[in-house]
């Protein structure tokens, strides 16, 4: 897929044609549903499992009185029921809320829409980013380190060419200098992307779970970006990918806000096979956090071309 | 960008080229066994320098390095090269085939392909190394020289393309690698093609060339061209764990010596993997008649210690402090005090020397030592005056077990204002900890030389103590990457694991009564849980625990049942356990027993440095 940053109208004034987000344990996972339901024609949930908790209750409730459809309950009908549900042809304006959504599911249904979408179509990316919680030491559950999704594995005719990485920097202790060691990739040319959120607890928890690579690296192997200007973030992550994709194998590994997991993928759109995404995952086995959001509606519309 | 490593620092071979690896190359005792012209399989955990030994083989590495034995192994690499190397990205990629819808067969030969491709362009590369050395002043080098004129060279992509089965628009070995490229391009879209339609998808001819036959054929064209019918090939399979297991099978059933006479394999893989039972089958390659086993890895201390000491003498001399020993460098460890001063001058066991003090200050706050002592009739003011062999019996033998119980448990409501060094520092303890890895070692060793060598004065402990601390950190930060199959969600990570057998060796040492041969290695029985042994594969090749088998030999495993382990020495800060082999607990009794981490009021933390 190809496509241009649109000039941003303001979403909150702009029709959606479809809406695309998930039914989850987090609360926030029907924020952004709430606040543009006067703008959304017609609404569509994944549903993601149910670990029995309150809130997913009270998430099913609002989508009810938003008269949002279940778009599929599984990740292997995403792809399926996309094509089922989005029409052909047309010229469109398509809103998927990453905010709750796996990184898998996200990545699974930017690819569909991309086999879906039409020149023409205007494609939005919804975020909003959770309140600040205090993360958890220590090293979760990892049952899945791969691909995002096999679409993303990318694929190198220059399999000797040694393996860089781009790393996006969450709160998840140490995982960053443990997937840079994974993948056997040089440390000292690594460049990690620090988000800059408007909570700056954030940060500080960010710098402080990713110490020991901070403390191994040269500070201009940092690229700061601001969580609320995907748009920068984007153009930031592929030009890089694509100047280091001449002499290296490119691995993304968006670490981080969910929306940079997305960014990622759309650069890979662009790219195409000279960049792999990865995923580190604990799947089913991370604990469930309900999240609710801050209140910030960050969003990145593209005009598909 | 400044590298803060520094240029000695490159720490995995993978980045580097040949050239730069042979700047940097320590030559181990084993590389005298891995040039000669045999098949050879490397085996060695992460970082164990597979990678650096199959680079030295190739000719642009073995021209730039500078060693007086150089010239003695270029009369053994009568072969020429081929690197392939492979990674846990680029296995991603090919991979992706499995999640189509096409029959097991079908994918199996397409994975098989990719292979394929990227080991005959290897080999092309090998020939362009071979071209580049034409005019070489070595006389060992000059003979693997090929001198290809334009018609050889046409002849040679004509036969090729025709084996392979791609078209040869341009007859030169160059062309001829570029075309490899686009046959990869070609394979990757017919991946994707397959994904979206798997019924729709037409299968180029070359999928089904056969691999073996592939490579023999295409070594052959080449010598019948250059005119030297018996010139051998050495290729150089890295990682072989990554690769398509048919691939791994049929190179693993290549090493019987009945395959091609002119072709040498030298593989390098990690200890474990579940098809490894290859090796079990009556047919199939032997250690003794088809191939070499080099073992990269030490099961004891006392076995890496000389390739450590090697290694620290190469890291000084390029620091130019060549003159200075390890302990010059790093000071004396507590737990080789006895061993070291006492063969100097005998005053590691006068009654106000650290080691006595050590026993003095255990036997005070631990009954259960003191009444060990007393049972065995020890006076610890006459430790100096006891014969040698009591002293090794009654002393030496627990010297790291009252160290480390002496430092973790707190004394009761005392408080003291002595400083003591960091116990894992020192000489010793810093070479232990590598294990003989060198990736470990220039990580860990190297960072220290370098700031001896700014100000010559012995590198404090807590520096020491804080490189340490950082290395083992960040393996555990290795080790909470690897995925781990979780079955009742116990273990959702490889560190959970280790720490469950990290605690409990930690308990029996420091917590339990006081014993002289507490267990501090573990045997993988019947009842422990597949999915367990599955992790503790991933851990014995990534370096967390190391086998201690009962003879030395085969070091290929296939099944961990019955087999005894320990941890890696880097992990004993951690756990705060001793780098000691003493007896073996089964695996599954220490899983029942799940000590959880002991509180702060009762231990100390590692490197506490006051009292």
């Amino acid at each position: 897929m190809n496509f241009n940053i649109s000039n941003s109208q303001d979403i909150e004034k702009k029709d959606i044609d479809f809406f695309i987000s998930a039914i989850g344990y987090e609360t926030r996972s029907c924020f952004i549903a709430k606040k543009l339901s006067s703008n959304i024609k017609k609404g569509l949930y994944i549903r993601l499992k149910d670990y029995g908790s309150d809130s997913y209750r009270s998430v099913q409730a609002e989508y009810d009185k938003l008269k949002f459809e279940n778009l599929c309950d599984n990740f292997n009908d995403i792809k399926r029921r996309i094509l089922a549900v989005i029409p052909e042809n047309e010229e469109l304006h398509i809103g998927v809320d990453v905010s709750s959504m796996p990184r898998s599911y996200s990545a699974k249904v930017v690819n569909s829409l991309t086999e879906r979408c039409t020149p023409g179509t205007i494609l939005t990316v919804l975020y909003t980013p959770a309140k600040f919680t205090v993360p958890s030491d220590g090293f979760g559950p990892v049952v899945y380190s791969g691909p995002v999704i096999s679409e993303y594995a990318g694929w190198s005719t220059y399999p000797d060419k040694p393996p860089i990485a781009i790393i996006g920097l969450g709160f998840e202790y140490d995982r960053a200098i443990g997937v840079i060691d994974y993948l056997d990739v040089d440390i000292s040319r690594a460049i990690l992307l620090m988000p800059e959120s408007i909570d700056k607890r954030f940060d500080h928890a960010v710098r402080k779970a990713n110490k020991l690579l901070l403390d191994q690296i040269d500070r201009r192997q940092i690229i700061h970006y601001k969580l609320d200007c995907p748009s920068d973030t984007l153009i930031t992550i592929t030009s890089i990918a694509k100047g280091l994709s001449n002499s290296n194998r490119v691995i993304i590994v968006p670490f981080g806000p969910k929306i940079i997991n997305t960014l990622s993928v759309l650069a890979a759109e662009l790219l195409r096979e000279d960049v792999t995404v990865w995923r580190v995952s604990g799947e089913e086995f991370e604990s469930p956090i309900d999240r609710h959001s801050s209140g910030e509606l960050i969003y990145l519309s593209l005009e598909i071309i | 960008m400044e590298n803060k490593l520094g240029l000695f620092e490159s720490l995995n071979a993978r980045h580097l080229t040949p050239e730069e690896v042979a700047q940097r190359f320590i030559s181990p005792e084993v590389f005298d066994e891995l040039v000669l012209p045999t098949n050879s399989i490397i085996i060695g955990p992460r970082g164990s320098g597979k990678t650096t030994l199959l680079k030295m083989l190739q000719i642009p590495a073995i021209k730039n390095w500078s060693h007086v034995k150089k010239d003695e192994h270029l009369n053994s690499i009568t072969y020429i090269s081929a690197f392939i190397p492979t990674d846990i990205t680029w296995k991603e990629q090919w991979s992706t085939i499995d999640q189509s819808a096409i029959n097991s067969q079908t994918k199996q030969l397409i994975k098989d392909s990719v292979f394929v491709t990227h080991v005959i362009r290897s080999i092309l590369e090998g020939v362009r190394h071979c071209l580049e050395i034409i005019n070489s002043s070595n006389p060992r080098l000059s003979e693997l020289s090929i001198n290809l004129s334009k018609d050889d060279e046409r002849k040679v992509c004509e036969l090729v393309s025709d084996l392979i089965k791609i078209p040869c628009e341009i007859p030169s070995v160059e062309f001829l690698e570029f075309s490899l490229r686009r046959r990869l391009v070609d394979l990757g879209a017919l991946i994707n093609s397959i994904r979206v339609n798997p019924s729709g998808s037409d299968y180029p001819e070359y999928i089904n060339l056969p691999f073996a036959e592939t490579l023999s054929g295409l070594i052959s064209i080449i010598n019948l061209v250059i005119k030297r019918p018996n010139q051998k090939w050495a290729f150089l399979f890295d990682e072989l764990e990554i690769a398509p297991e048919g691939i791994r099978q049929k190179l693993i059933r290549l090493l019987r010596s009945t395959y091609d006479q002119n072709i040498i394999l030298k593989l390098s893989i990690s200890p474990y993997s579940e098809d490894f039972d290859l090796f079990g089958d009556p047919s199939s390659p032997s250690a003794e008649n088809d191939y070499k086993a080099i073992n990269l890895w030490y099961s004891t201390k006392e076995d890496a210690r000389p390739f450590c000491k090697k290694l620290f003498e190469q890291v000084c001399k390029r620091y130019g402090v060549d003159d200075a020993t390890p302990e010059t460098i790093l000071g004396f460890s507590e737990f080789d005090l006895g061993n070291k001063l006492n063969s100097l001058s005998g005053t590691a066991y006068a009654s106000n020397s650290l080691l006595v003090q050590r026993f003095k200050s255990l036997y005070k706050k631990d009954s259960s030592f003191r009444e060990y002592i007393q049972k065995r009739g020890v006076d610890l003011n006459s430790i100096d005056k006891m014969n040698e062999e009591e002293r090794a019996s009654k002393i030496r033998k627990i010297t790291n077990i009252v160290c480390v119980r002496d430092t973790f448990l707190r004394d009761s409501g005392e408080k003291s204002t002595k400083r003591r060094p960091s116990l894992y520092t020192g000489a010793t303890s810093i070479l232990d900890i590598t294990e003989g890895n060198p990736r470990l070692f220039l990580g860990i060793v190297s960072k220290l030389i370098k700031v001896y060598s700014q100000k010559r004065v012995q590198v404090n402990a807590s520096f020491q103590a804080k490189t340490i601390l950082e290395s083992s950190d960040r393996f555990r930060a290795l080790l909470g990457t690897i995925a781990v199959k979780v079955e009742n969600e116990e273990h959702k990570n490889l560190n959970e694991l280790l720490d469950d057998i990290g605690n409990f060796i930690y308990k029996e040492v420091v917590i339990k009564k006081f014993s002289a041969d507490p267990p501090t290695c573990f045997i993988v029985d019947d009842l422990t849980p597949k999915n367990v042994q599955n992790a503790l594969g991933k851990a014995l090749n990534a370096g967390a625990i190391v086998y201690m088998p009962e003879n030395p030999g085969h070091a290929l495993i296939e099944d961990l049942k019955k087999k005894r382990f320990r941890l890696s020495n880097l992990l004993a800060p951690h756990y705060k356990i001793p780098m000691l082999a003493s007896k073996a607990r089964q695996l599954s009794s220490i899983l029942k027993s799940k000590y959880p981490e002991p509180s702060t009021p009762y231990t100390k933390d590692i490197f506490d440095e006051s009292n």
